[in-house]
C-alpha cells in the first residue's frame, strides 16, 4: 500500500484496474486506491504480470503493507501464487516491504464493535479484559468512543486492555492519549531498572542487514521521542551521598524492600515538598499541579520498555510499595499491566545504576513535568568542610524537565530536598513497619547510649541527631495519622492532641540546643510517646499494640 | 348547525355539474368578500363572528340565501380556501391565495409555523449558526492562518438552546402577523374532513365547529418518523423534535441515519464537544446526495472529525438509559438480517426521515386511502381516491403527499394549487426545487444526481455530460480560506440543458439559486454563461462552472418542458 499523502496511514482499494495474471508495463494504472485525502490511480513501477491480489476491492490496508503480488515473468506467477496462500510475507517479488506482523493483524476478522481497531494478536491474546464496562462482555468487547477510536488509531494505541474511564467505563480520548503518553514515558527514560527482563533471546537473534519494521510499541516510542522534542528541556544535576541510604536498604533488605521502591518513596517525598517538580505543561499556557504523586519507573521488557507506576508513592509505606513494584514487574513481563498502571506517571525515574552507569541524561516522556536519570552510588573520596578526606557513597542524580514550569531553582530546591535525606529512616513509615520501627528505636537508643559513654565523632553525632529526628518524625506521623483516624471524636479532644504535636514539634527543634543532654533527651521522647499511647489508647480503644 | 348542514348535503349531487357555474358564483363571492375586508367596521365583526362560530354559521346561511335570490348558485362556502396546517406550506399557499383574492382560512391544532419554523428548519439553523462559529474559534490552524488569536472558546448551552427557540417564536410571531395582517382567518384546532369541501374542527375538549369552502388544501406536513423497535423517551432517546430543546450536549451520541436531518446534527454536535456515531441503513453514508458529493463531503464532513460509523445496519432495538445503564442500541445487519454487535452511548437520535402526518384526517370520509400514510396526489396536488379517481375540491401539498419533502416545497405546491383554483393551470417542475444541508461546508442541489441523469440519458438516448469547478480556484473563497468545495453541473451538450448541479462548499446553500432559477426558467447554459458575475464573489464559482461546460452551440433546441414529478 503505498502512502499517497503525508498523512496517509492507511488506503482502501476502491478497484483494480488489472486483474491477476494481466501484464503489466511500467507506468501501468493497477489499481485505484482512497486515501485520506482522495481517490488515485497507483502505477506499477515495473514491468511484469499481476500475479496474485492480496487486498480486495473495498478492503483497506496500512500504508506499506503488500496489497498484491508482482511477478516478473509468467511462470513465476504460479510460485506467487502459492506463496500468496502459504507465507505472503516471505515473497520476494512483492509491490512494497512485506512484513509479516501488519499482513496477520490485516487478517484478524474485524467485529462491528472494534472495527478501526488494529488488534495484534499478540496483545490480543492477553488476558487483559478488564475493562468494567456492562456491556463490554468481560472485556471482549472494546467499548470506546468515536473519537477515542480514531485517536488510538492515529497514535497506534491497542484499545483491547485500555480501562476507560468515561462513562460506564467506556474508553474515551483522553485514555487513549494518556496510553500514547504511557508509552512514551516508558521509553522516555531510555533506560532500565534492575528488575528489567534480561535481554530477550529472540533479540539476539536479530538478522543482519535486515530491516525490521517497528511494533506497535516501538513505533509509539519513536512518535513519542519526536513529540518530545517540541517540549523544551533542561537538565540540572547532584550528587547525592548515599550512605544512610544505604545501611538503612541493607537494614530492611531482608524484609522484601528493593532500592527502587526506595528511591521512589525518598523521591515522592521530596516531590511533596516541591509540587511544581510534580506539575505538567499540557497545553502551554498553565501549570496541570497533579493531585497524586505517582512515581512511574522505566522497565525494559521484552521488545521494548514500560513504566510501571507506583501510585501515591508518598502515602504508601515502603513495606506496601515494594510488595507493589514486584507486582507491576512481574504483571509487566507478562504483558499484563492496565492502562493505569502504566500511564498514570507525574514523575518518571530511570535507573541505570545497576548496570555500573553513573551518569546519563534522560528524555523527558510528553505529558510529564520531569524525568530523574539515577546513576550508580558508589564509595568515593570526598573533602569534608572540616579539611579531612573520607569516604562516602555517592551517587549521581540528572533531572531533566519542562522549563515552560519547572525552573532551575525549583530543581534545585527538589534536589536539595532529595538529598537531606540523609536521614532516609523517615522513608520507613506506616501501620505496618510498626514492628520495625520498634526495633530500630530501641537498637538506636541503645546505640546512643553507648556513643554517649564513648563521646565518638562528629559522624556519631550527626547520626544521633538523626536517629532523634526520626523518633520525633515517628512520633509526629503516628499521631497526625490518628488524629485522622478519630476525627470522630468531640473536637476538644481533637484540639487538645494537635497542640501535643505542636509542642512535640517544637521540642524537636529545641532538641539540638540541647546537643549535650542528647541522651536524657531521648529518654524524655520514649517517655513522652509511651505516655501519650496510654493515654491515646485506653480512650480510643484500638487493638493492643507492641509499646 | 342544521341548516347549514342541509345546505351542504344539497351542494353534493351538484358537484357533477360545478365546472362552469361553480366558476361564476366564486368570482361573484370572492368579489363580494374582498370588498368586506376592505372595510374596516366589516373585518372587525368578522373577527368576533369567527370566534363564536354558531352565530357565523346561520348569518352565512342567510348569506348564501340571499344569493340565491339574486340567482347565483345555491352553493355558498364559508370560504374559498381552507387550508389544513398552517406550517410554511400552508404559509405559502395562504398568502398567495389573498394575493389572488380569495377568502382564505387555515386551521392549525398546534403552532402556526409547522414543522419548519418550530421544530426543523429554523431551530436547527440557529444551532448551526453557532456550531459554525465554534468551528471557526477552535479552528486554530484557520485563525492563524488569517492571523487572528483567539482565547479558547466556550458556550453556554442554554444561551445556545435559547437562541434556537427565540428565534422559532420570533419567525412564528412574523408568519402569524403576516397572515392576520392580509386577513386570512387562523381557526385553532385539529381539521377533519367531513366530506367534500366540508370540514370541521375544535380543540379537544370544545365543541367542534363545521366549516365549508370551495377549496381545501391538506397540508398537515409530517413528524419525525421512528421505526419499530425503538423506545423514544425523549430524554436519552430522542427525535429532532427534542434535539432541537438542546436540552443536554451529550458526551456520544448515535445518530439513526445519515440524510440532512442526521448530518445537519452531527454538525451541531461534534461542534459542542459530543462525538457522534452514525447508523445508516445502507452501504453508503449521505445515501440522498450525488455520490461523488457525498464522497468529499464525506471527507470534510465526517472523516477528520470526532465521528464514525456504521453501514449496513439497522438499529433494530434502542432502550433508553435507566438506572446507569447507557443508551443500548442493538445493530442487526441490513441484508443477512444477522446480530450486528451492540453500542451503548449517552443519546440516540433517531433521524430516520420524517412520516406524513394525515391520522384523524378523515380521508375515509372521501374514500381516500393513504399509501404509507403519504395522501395520494397527482402532479397538480389533486388528491387521487381509493379507486384512482380524482377527489374534486381537494388538494395536498407538502410532507404530507411525501413528493418531495422541503418546506420551500411544500409552499412551492401550494402556490400552484392556489394558482389552479384561481384559474390558471400550473404545474411545479420539481426538478427545479433545490435542497440544502447546511452543515459547515454546506452542501446544496436541485436537478438530477449523476447516476440519476445516467439512466435517464440512456433512457432517452441522449448524450450527458459533466463539467466541476473547485472552491480552490475562487478569489473569494481563497480570501476566507475557505477553499475546500465543489461544484458540479450534469448537463446535456447537445442542447445546454442543466440537469442538475451539486455544491459542496462555502454557502453554497446560497449559490445554488442561480443553478436552479436557471432550470425553472429553462435557461441554457450556452445563454447564462455570458451573464455576468460580481467580482469578487463565491458566485463566480458557478460562473466558472457554466464556462466549463462544453456545449454544442450550433445546435438550437428549446429546452424540454418543466418535468413534474
Amino acid at each position: 500500500m503505498p502512502a499517497l499523502s503525508s498523512t496517509m496511514t492507511e488506503g482502501k482499494i476502491i478497484s483494480w484496474i488489472k486483474s491477476e495474471g494481466e501484464k503489466l508495463s511500467k507506468g501501468d494504472s493497477v489499481v485505484v486506491v482512497e486515501s485520506d485525502k482522495a481517490d488515485m490511480d497507483v502505477e506499477s513501477f515495473y514491468d511484469g504480470y499481476l500475479a496474485a491480489i492480496m487486498v480486495e476491492e473495498g478492503d483497506s490496508a496500512p500504508v506499506g503493507m503488500p496489497i498484491a503480488l508482482l511477478a516478473e515473468s509468467e511462470d513465476e506467477i504460479a510460485a506467487a501464487l502459492a506463496q500468496k496462500s502459504s507465507s505472503p510475507a516471505a515473497a520476494t517479488t512483492t509491490t512494497t516491504d512485506p512484513s509479516p506482523d501488519s499482513t496477520t493483524s490485516n487478517e484478524t476478522p474485524r467485529g462491528i464493535t472494534n472495527a478501526n481497531i488494529s488488534s495484534r494478536s499478540s496483545v490480543a491474546n492477553g488476558a487483559m479484559g478488564s475493562s468494567v464496562h456492562p456491556a463490554s462482555e468481560g472485556g471482549k468487547r472494546v467499548v470506546a468512543s468515536p473519537y477515542a477510536k480514531k485517536l488510538a488509531k492515529e497514535l497506534g494505541v491497542d484499545l483491547i486492555g485500555l480501562v476507560g474511564s468515561g462513562p460506564n467505563g467506556r474508553i474515551v480520548a483522553k485514555d487513549v492519549e494518556v496510553a500514547a503518553a504511557a508509552k512514551v514515558s516508558a521509553s522516555g527514560g531510555a533506560a532500565v531498572a534492575s528488575e528489567a527482563a534480561k535481554p530477550s533471546t529472540g533479540a539476539a537473534v536479530v538478522e543482519l542487514g535486515t530491516v525490521v519494521p517497528f511494533t506497535t510499541m516501538q513505533s509509539a516510542v519513536s512518535r513519542n521521542m519526536m513529540e518530545s522534542l517540541a517540549v523544551p528541556t533542561f537538565r540540572v544535576g547532584y550528587t547525592i551521598t548515599t550512605d544512610a541510604l544505604d545501611t538503612l536498604y541493607k537494614k530492611i533488605k531482608s524484609k522484601g524492600v528493593t532500592m527502587t521502591a526506595m528511591l521512589a518513596k525518598a523521591t515522592a517525598l521530596a516531590l511533596v515538598k516541591h509540587p511544581v517538580v510534580n506539575s505538567s505543561c499540557r497545553d502551554g499556557k498553565s501549570f496541570t499541579y497533579n493531585s497524586s504523586i505517582n512515581i512511574a519507573v522505566a522497565v525494559a521488557i521484552d521488545g521494548g520498555l514500560i513504566t510501571p507506576v507506583l501510585q501515591d508513592a508518598d502515602k504508601i509505606d515502603i513495606y506496601s510499595l515494594s510488595r507493589k513494584w514486584k507486582e507491576l514487574v512481574d504483571k509487566a513481563r507478562a504483558k499484563q499491566l492496565q492502562p493505569h498502571e502504566y500511564n498514570t506517571g507525574t514523575f518518571t525515574l530511570s535507573n541505570l545504576g545497576m548496570f555500573g552507569v553513573d551518569r546519563f541524561d534522560a528524555i523527558l516522556p510528553p505529558g510529564t513535568g520531569a524525568i530523574m536519570a539515577v546513576g550508580a552510588s558508589e564509595p568515593t573520596l570526598v573533602g569534608t568542610k572540616d579539611g579531612r578526606i573520607g569516604l562516602k557513597n555517592q551517587m549521581q542524580v540528572n533531572v531533566t524537565a519542562d522549563h515552560r514550569v519547572i525552573y532551575g531553582a525549583d530543581l534545585a530546591a527538589f534536589l536539595q530536598t532529595l538529598a537531606k535525606h540523609e536521614k532516609p529512616e523517615r522513608l520507613v513509615n506506616k501501620e505496618e513497619s510498626k514492628e520495625t520501627c520498634n526495633n530500630n528505636q530501641r537498637k538506636n537508643f541503645s546505640h546512643g547510649m553507648k556513643v554517649e559513654r564513648r563521646g565518638e565523632e562528629d559522624d556519631d553525632v550527626d547520626n544521633e541527631e538523626e536517629k532523634m529526628d526520626m523518633l520525633w518524625e515517628d512520633l509526629n506521623e503516628k499521631f497526625s495519622r490518628k488524629l485522622v483516624a478519630d476525627s470522630d471524636m468531640s473536637s476538644p479532644d481533637r484540639d487538645v492532641q494537635i497542640s501535643c504535636v505542636k509542642t512535640l514539634k517544637w521540642s524537636k527543634t529545641n532538641g539540638h540546643l540541647f546537643s549535650g543532654k542528647k541522651l536524657s533527651i531521648l529518654l524524655l521522647m520514649k517517655i513522652l510517646m509511651k505516655k501519650v499511647f496510654v493515654v491515646h489508647n485506653s480512650r480510643s480503644s484500638i487493638k493492643n499494640r507492641a509499646w | 348547525m342544521q341548516a347549514s348542514v342541509s345546505s351542504l348535503s344539497i351542494s353534493l349531487p351538484n358537484s357533477t355539474f360545478r365546472s362552469n357555474i361553480r366558476f361564476c358564483g366564486l368570482r361573484q363571492q370572492a368579489l363580494g368578500f374582498q370588498s368586506v375586508s376592505q372595510s374596516q367596521l366589516n373585518k372587525s365583526q368578522r373577527i368576533r363572528i369567527v370566534g363564536r362560530k354558531s352565530r357565523l354559521q346561520k348569518r352565512l346561511v342567510s348569506v348564501s340565501a340571499s344569493d340565491s335570490d339574486n340567482g347565483s348558485p345555491t352553493k355558498s362556502f364559508d370560504y374559498d380556501l381552507l387550508i389544513i396546517g398552517a406550517g410554511v406550506g400552508g404559509h405559502g399557499a395562504a398568502l398567495h391565495a389573498v394575493e389572488k383574492g380569495l377568502k382564505t382560512a387555515i386551521v392549525e391544532g398546534d403552532v402556526v409555523g409547522g414543522t419548519c419554523v418550530n421544530r426543523g428548519c429554523v431551530p436547527s439553523k440557529a444551532l448551526l449558526a453557532v456550531s459554525g462559529r465554534m468551528r471557526e474559534l477552535q479552528d486554530e490552524h484557520h485563525m492563524k492562518a488569517l492571523g487572528l488569536q483567539v482565547a479558547a472558546a466556550g458556550y453556554d448551552r442554554q444561551a445556545v438552546a435559547d437562541h434556537a427557540s427565540n428565534l422559532a417564536s420570533k419567525i412564528r410571531n412574523n408568519l402569524t402577523n403576516s397572515m392576520k395582517a392580509l386577513g386570512v382567518d387562523i381557526l385553532t384546532g385539529f381539521g377533519t374532513i367531513l366530506g367534500p369541501q366540508k370540514v370541521k374542527y375544535g380543540k379537544v375538549g370544545f365543541p367542534d365547529n363545521v366549516i365549508t369552502a370551495k377549496d381545501i388544501i391538506i397540508a398537515t406536513g409530517s413528524v419525525p418518523f421512528v421505526p419499530k423497535g425503538i423506545e423514544v423517551d425523549g430524554k436519552t432517546v430522542i427525535t429532532s423534535d427534542h434535539a432541537l430543546k438542546l436540552e443536554v450536549v451529550p458526551d456520544w451520541v448515535a445518530i439513526v441515519g445519515s440524510g440532512y436531518i442526521g448530518l445537519e446534527f452531527s454538525d451541531v454536535y461534534t461542534a459542542l464537544g459530543s462525538e457522534v456515531t452514525f447508523i445508516e441503513a445502507l452501504d453508503q453514508l449521505m445515501p440522498g446526495f450525488d455520490p461523488e458529493i457525498g464522497k468529499l463531503a464525506q471527507r470534510v464532513l465526517i472523516n477528520p472529525r470526532k465521528i464514525d460509523y456504521h453501514t449496513g445496519v439497522f438499529a433494530t432495538k434502542i432502550t433508553p438509559a435507566k438506572d446507569g445503564t447507557p443508551v443500548i442500541i442493538e445493530l442487526t445487519d441490513a441484508k443477512t438480517k444477522e446480530p450486528k454487535g451492540t453500542l451503548e452511548v449517552d443519546v440516540a437520535l433517531i433521524a430516520t426521515g420524517r412520516a406524513p402526518f394525515t391520522k384523524g384526517l378523515g380521508l375515509e370520509n372521501i374514500n381516500v386511502e393513504t399509501q404509507r400514510g403519504f395522501v395520494p396526489v397527482d402532479e397538480r396536488m389533486r388528491v387521487i381516491d381509493a379507486n384512482r379517481n380524482l377527489v374534486p375540491h381537494l388538494y395536498c401539498i407538502g410532507d404530507a403527499n411525501g413528493k418531495m419533502m422541503l418546506a420551500h416545497a411544500a409552499s412551492a405546491q401550494g402556490i400552484s394549487v392556489v394558482e389552479q383554483v384561481s384559474g390558471r393551470d400550473h404545474v411545479l417542475n420539481h426538478l427545479s426545487i433545490p435542497a440544502a444541508c447546511f452543515t459547515h461546508p454546506e452542501i446544496s442541489m436541485v436537478g438530477l444526481t449523476e447516476p440519476q441523469a445516467k439512466e435517464k440519458a440512456e433512457k432517452e438516448g441522449f448524450e450527458m455530460s459533466i463539467a466541476k469547478t473547485s472552491f480552490k480556484a475562487n478569489t473569494k473563497a481563497l480570501a476566507e480560506n475557505e477553499g475546500e468545495g465543489l461544484a458540479k453541473l450534469i448537463y446535456r451538450p447537445d442542447n445546454g440543458e442543466i440537469l442538475g448541479v451539486h455544491i459542496f462548499g462555502m454557502h453554497a446553500a446560497d449559490l445554488i439559486h442561480e443553478a436552479s432559477n436557471a432550470i425553472a426558467l429553462g435557461t441554457r447554459i450556452q445563454d447564462i454563461k455570458f451573464a455576468v458575475h460580481a467580482h469578487p464573489t463565491l458566485s463566480e464559482v458557478l460562473d466558472e462552472l457554466f464556462k466549463s461546460a462544453k456545449v454544442n452551440a450550433s445546435v438550437t433546441k428549446p429546452v424540454s418542458e418543466p418535468v413534474a414529478v
